[in-house]
């Protein structure tokens, strides 16, 4: 079920706010884990069992690790996470390891194996990881075991971020399960995340979606380079508004329902190197990989030959979690790299120069990585850039940039500029400092727009995700 | 301040629950009118638990998205929001929004920017194609014609909104239009015509809608007769003034689907008979109708007393609509049929009609399919026959028109034991009845061969093998072979060897 789906909105919602704002406390924690199975269900009904199997056996292993010391505890804690790679290597990584024995097979003349290929569980790469920070937490003892199966299986499943994230450490909200504030402020707090969440999604990522598709699905000869130019900052846009969309939604249900989750994003694209944008771009999983993966294989203590082989082995790992495909390496070397390049001296160059083109530098690196994330190989990737370097031949090229710019278009990449370069931001900021003062008067004014901003934007984005199920037939009864 | 602040919050939670509950209330409490659905669609039904409860969970989520309460409402809020904010269209990919009111399908913009021109092996396609259509049709007397309308972007490219950028000025509609030079093929470039009068102060195409006015189909169809009547000179035109020109307001199908159409009426260019019409509604064969077309609109027979001859058979799109009108007055028998945008030369329905005409009344967007789906007969292959089937048993074979089985019971050869023989490639034949059904081996029950189909597929044809002294057996699709039952002297598709019981001789009835 997707947040943005009709039946998410006008039943599963409603249902669940109902049934937190009718039952006890005590039942608020089984109310939303049934919600929240329900939730994983109904997307993805044969799955169900794999996903209760990583809740059960990662809350054996949690008091596992928890019960045992010493050696016995790391070789809980090893078994526990190998569990969970498996699930995760098996489901989302064997059809991209068959693919890729075979293609070394039939370049060596032999008879390609056959096999069956494997359906992907949906939020197999969240869950694991939920998973994996409880149990090294639980380890490095910095969080007490949960011993009541119903709060771990809830952290687990929880649905506001089951299924696109944020990769919610158990430490960050394990206090929260039995202690939370359900208030209406931090409810009306929470609406608010939620709408605007929603609008990124539904309104702006969408838009950009269809014209990045447009772009990116046509024949690469027929494209002008502005067009692919078009087509990337579309994209660029896209993944932005739809991942950070998602983020704001899930933090926004978490408060509705009492829970305070981590920001994910933080205006990444004003990022004024890559080692910055790492901090600003999907910080829960940065983190994670940070505090689980890189710190663990000494960070940047050793030798500098072995900073950069932790650094490339992070952002492989980065890249390859997006994805069972060499596109998302690719893009985690790519990024891998940059780091690297910044590290051994770039960086104090950057430092040097104008703010906006360290900006335009970190953007323009972001947006080419971007074509190896979204092309649909690596030849489609190598193409496109080729095609925006302007060299590409311009013979038969029938989509030109122009056709692409209507009214709408060039409105939501306007916008889409102004909240991404946090200009947004700014203007709020000085509209909050004229009217943050002890004047009754201009606080009225000023929640009084929010709250109609707000219930409008609700309202319009309702219209669009109706809009999206929109699917006249031209012909029939004619 | 903390007071109001609350309230505020209270109002906020209240409002944004109310449009999370706002179409469940609505759906039981109905207190909010609603809209028509303007998609041009039966919605998806509620599902029935059926199958697994994966699959039942899919069928309910899409059938909810479907019918949730309100949701034509709000569709038609965001459309015209869209339509009146940014000018742009809320089915980008159906409908172009172009200059002064005037809308387009989008799909034709590539033809138009000259993007997709056809290959030299597609138009050599088209050409081989064309010639066998016409040479099988004419060794049956039938002469053939494709009839080329123009997409309404190539006709008045002067409202298309800047984003379209022509590339080249050689549409489709030329590479097939130039094909006309061979002197086997007949193409009726209706172009001409249209834009010979496209300036003579009356529009020929909607503004709103995708299709010509009843003035464009006029100059059609005019264009269409001119072209017969070298054929067949009986046939001439009506004259326009024979018509009574006038604008009528009415809704265009791009405008409706923009929810725009109050916004943007249609003011229609229509035409009214100043003379007595004397075409009228025939009697239908009743041809299967395919999927997506409705059973009206599949199969219309017209049909005029008023001392015409000529049969006419047309493989229409929605272009042939405001035609029919003229056709029917001068044709004594027209036929019409909707194939989906195949297309097709549909022999089964020409070896039933045997029209002395066949029309093939193609939109330019869509004449690929012509070479898309081929022709599968040889233009040189036999003629069908009329023949008697002589079972083992040495009675003649009938199609038993109540139960619609095939009964060895008859000693001479009538009209119920008369069948077409249809000869195709690899020596696969089809029968067909007297009464317009073909044998079909898409057998149920015992395995008894049917006379019910009224398409020539796979299921009604037979493999004709040749055994001497003018014997022959069937093997049918299922890979069994035709037998006669002794017992009921009914045939069926269940043998597995020729024996007796499987030798039939047939005999041709002049």
């Amino acid at each position: 079920m997707l947040f943005s789906s009709p039946i998410f909105i006008f039943l599963f919602l409603p249902i669940v706010i109902f049934l937190i704002g009718v039952g006890r406390k005590s039942w608020h924690n089984v109310i939303l884990l049934f919600a929240s199975i329900f939730f994983y269900a109904w997307g993805a009904l044969s799955q169900t069992p794999i996903f209760l199997f990583s809740i059960v056996s990662n809350y054996c292993f949690g008091l596992l690790i928890n019960n045992a010391d010493g050696k016995k505890a790391k070789l809980y804690l090893s078994i526990g996470v190998t569990v969970n790679l498996l699930l995760l290597g098996y489901f989302k990584y064997f059809n991209f390891l068959m693919e890729n024995i075979n293609t070394l097979f039939s370049a060596t003349g032999a008879k390609p194996i056959e096999y069956s290929k494997v359906a992907l569980p949906i939020g197999i790469s969240f869950f694991t990881f939920h998973a994996m920070s409880y149990l090294i937490d639980v380890y490095r003892k910095k969080v007490t075991v949960q011993k009541n199966l119903l709060d771990l299986a809830l952290y687990i499943s929880f649905f506001p971020q089951l299924i696109a994230g944020p990769i919610v450490r158990y430490i960050d909200v394990a206090t929260q399960f039995q202690k939370r504030t359900l208030s209406l402020e931090k409810a009306t707090v929470g609406i608010q995340r939620f709408i605007f969440g929603f609008a990124k999604k539904v309104i702006v990522a969408n838009a950009m979606a269809y014209l990045a598709d447009k772009i990116f699905d046509a024949p690469i000869g027929e494209i002008s380079a502005g067009t692919a130019w078009l087509g990337i900052i579309a994209y660029t846009f896209q993944i932005y508004f739809d991942f950070s969309g998602y983020s704001d939604m899930a933090i926004g249900l978490a408060k509705i329902f009492g829970f305070d989750f981590p920001e994910n994003f933080n205006y990444p694209y004003i990022a004024q190197s890559i080692k910055e944008f790492w901090r600003r771009w999907h910080i829960s999983l940065s983190t994670w990989f940070r505090d689980f993966l890189y710190i663990p294989l000494g960070g940047s203590k050793g030798s500098n030959a072995k900073t950069i082989r932790n650094l490339l082995i992070v952002f492989f790992c980065t890249g390859f979690w997006h994805g069972a495909s060499w596109n998302f390496i690719v893009w985690g070397m790519f990024h891998g790299t940059f780091l690297l390049i910044e590290r051994i001296g770039f960086d104090r160059v950057l430092s040097k120069v104008w703010k906006p083109i360290r900006i335009g530098y970190t953007l323009l690196i972001v947006m080419i990585g971007w074509v190896f994330f979204r092309a649909n190989d690596l030849t489609a990737a190598i193409d496109y850039l080729g095609k925006m370097s302007f060299t590409a031949s311009k013979e038969n090229v029938q989509m030109f940039l122009i056709e692409y710019l209507d009214t709408k278009t060039i409105f939501l990449l306007s916008i889409a500029t102004l909240y991404s370069f946090g200009i947004f931001r700014w203007v709020i900021e000085i509209i909050k400092k004229i009217f943050n003062t002890n004047k009754n008067a201009y606080q009225f004014i000023f929640y009084s727009t929010k709250f109609i901003i707000s219930i409008s934007l609700f309202f319009i984005t309702v219209l669009y995700m109706a809009g999206s199920t929109y699917n006249p037939f031209i012909y029939f009864r004619f | 301040m903390k007071v109001y602040l609350k309230i505020l919050n209270i109002v906020m939670l209240v409002s944004f629950l109310g449009i999370l509950v706002l179409p469940t209330a609505n759906e039981n409490l109905h207190f909010i009118k609603e809209n028509e659905n303007s998609e041009n669609r039966t919605k998806l039904k509620k599902p029935a638990f059926k199958d697994t409860l994966e699959k039942f969970i899919k069928e309910y989520d899409d059938y909810y998205t479907d019918n949730f309460s309100l949701r034509d409402n709000f569709i038609k809020i965001l459309n015209k929001l869209q339509f009146l904010l940014f000018n742009v269209s809320s089915v980008p990919d159906i409908v172009t929004v172009g200059k002064d009111g005037w809308f387009y399908e989008a799909s034709c913009a590539l033809n138009y920017k000259g993007a997709n021109h056809f290959t030299k092996e597609e138009v050599e396609k088209f050409r081989n194609e064309l010639i066998k259509r016409t040479k099988w049709a004419a060794k049956r007397g039938i002469k053939y014609y494709l009839v080329l309308v123009p997409n309404k972007m190539e006709m008045y490219p002067e409202h298309l909104p800047r984003q379209i950028i022509q590339t080249s000025d050689v549409f489709r509609y030329d590479q097939i239009a130039s094909l006309n030079n061979d002197s086997t093929i007949n193409i009726i470039d209706v172009r001409k015509n249209l834009l010979k009068h496209k300036n003579d102060g009356r529009e020929l195409y909607q503004h709103t809608d995708d299709h010509w006015n009843e003035l464009g189909a006029y100059y059609g169809y005019q264009e269409i007769m001119n072209r017969l009547s070298k054929d067949f000179p009986e046939l001439k035109p009506i004259p326009l003034d024979m018509l009574d020109v006038g604008i009528v307001q009415r809704y265009g199908n791009m405008a409706t689907m923009l929810n725009v159409e109050k916004e943007y009426p249609e003011q229609y260019v229509k035409l009214t008979e100043k003379y007595k019409m004397f075409g009228h509604d025939g009697i239908k064969k009743g041809y299967k109708t395919l999927p997506q077309i409705g059973e009206p609109e599949y199969e219309i027979v017209k049909e005029n007393d008023n001392g015409k001859k000529l049969k006419c058979l047309i493989i229409r799109d929605s272009f042939t609509m405001l035609m029919i009108r003229f056709f029917q007055e001068q044709f004594a028998k027209l036929v019409i049929i909707h194939d989906q945008w195949m297309y097709r030369m549909r022999e089964d329905v020409i070896i039933k009609e045997k029209p002395d005409i066949i029309l093939n009344i193609v939109l330019e967007t869509r004449a690929k399919s012509i070479i898309d789906i081929p022709f599968t007969l040889d233009a040189d292959q036999p003629l069908e026959e009329n023949v008697g089937i002589k079972a083992a048993n040495g009675k003649y074979c009938c199609a038993e028109p109540n139960r619609h089985m095939v009964i060895a019971d008859k000693e001479k050869i009538n009209s119920w034991e008369t069948f077409t023989l249809v000869r195709y490639k690899n020596n696969e034949c089809a029968f067909l009845s007297c009464h317009n059904f073909f044998f079909s081996s898409n057998i149920s029950g015992n395995g008894e061969i049917t006379a019910f189909s009224e398409i020539a597929s796979d299921w009604e044809r037979f493999k004709l093998i040749e055994l001497g002294n003018r014997f022959v057996a069937f093997k049918a699709s299922n890979g069994k072979y035709l037998s006669l039952d002794e017992k009921t002297k009914t045939l069926f598709a269940t043998a597995d060897k020729i024996g007796a019981n499987e030798k039939f001789k047939i005999t041709v009835v002049k």
